[in-house]
């Protein structure tokens, strides 16, 4: 499967909020596949962290109880143009991924 | 102090926030140690009830209300994805964490703040009808806000 991060960052005067969109499933690990029946296993992102210029922000955990194809978002004061955003995830598999985008 | 991963430091400033570990020492308040054992709080997130979540964040299950936090959400929606926008009118918002009552499993989220307005939206499941409350960190005093939402099923209510 492949996966998706789209990092979006929309400023507003000083402040930017950075909109994180990641395609996923976020199993939970108490649903049966509809088809063959066997249990899907569990597979959900447990961490993403948001970063400006490097320097960490802003620390989400997710779990379960967050919706497939998780859209989060933080607000981040005082940015100026040309700032570097940059957002990494893990999941409960190992698996990681990232997205980056600059303030206009 | 010097073997903790550093990336890993705004979130021993929730747990260990200087006065807020003064004043849990002197009233005999856990603190939440366990969490730094494990990068993502299993037993946070798998807990049942919303005492166990707060004692195991924050230390304690003292939140004052307050209308200097608020919840935008639906009042009624498909429990699969509620998207709820927590705003915190506060200064030093050091987290912000997201609980829905009646799910098996309440936490749904939370963020740790360092360099980031009191601000997070996430969309979230919920099971069955249900309040959902923002629990706020900020100088080191824990407030809430909670939200009723109405989830359009029958029955056992959203299955997952």
């Amino acid at each position: 499967m492949t996966t998706l991060t789209k990092v979006t960052a929309r400023a507003n005067g000083e402040h930017t909020e950075v909109l994180v969109l990641v395609r996923h499933p976020m199993a939970t690990g108490h649903h049966a596949d509809a088809v063959s029946g066997n249990r899907i296993a569990a597979h959900y992102i447990e961490t993403m962290t948001f970063r400006l210029n490097g320097h960490v922000v802003a620390e989400a955990y997710l779990g379960p109880g967050v919706a497939s194809n998780p859209v989060t978002s933080i607000l981040i004061p005082r940015t100026r143009p040309g700032d570097q955003v940059k957002v990494e995830w893990t999941d409960n598999q190992g698996q990681r991924g990232n997205g980056e985008t600059v303030v206009e | 102090m010097n073997t903790i991963n550093p990336e890993r430091r705004h979130l021993l400033k929730i747990v260990f926030a200087g006065s807020a570990v003064t004043f849990a020492f002197t009233t005999g308040l856990a603190t939440p140690v366990r969490l730094l054992a494990d990068d993502w709080p299993r037993r946070t997130f798998e807990a049942t009830g919303e005492a166990e979540i707060l004692n195991t964040l924050f230390g304690h299950t003292n939140s004052r209300a307050t209308d200097a936090v608020r919840i935008e959400a639906p009042t009624q929606s498909n429990g699969a994805v509620v998207s709820v926008k927590v705003v915190a009118d506060l200064i030093a918002v050091e987290a912000i964490a997201v609980v829905t009552r009646n799910n098996p499993q309440p936490l749904n989220t939370f963020v740790s703040l360092s360099g980031a307005a009191g601000f997070y939206t996430c969309r979230i499941r919920v099971y069955h009808t249900s309040p959902i409350t923002a629990y706020v960190k900020a100088g080191g005093k824990l407030y809430s806000t909670s939200a009723l939402i109405k989830i359009n099923t029958s029955g056992d209510g959203m299955r997952f």
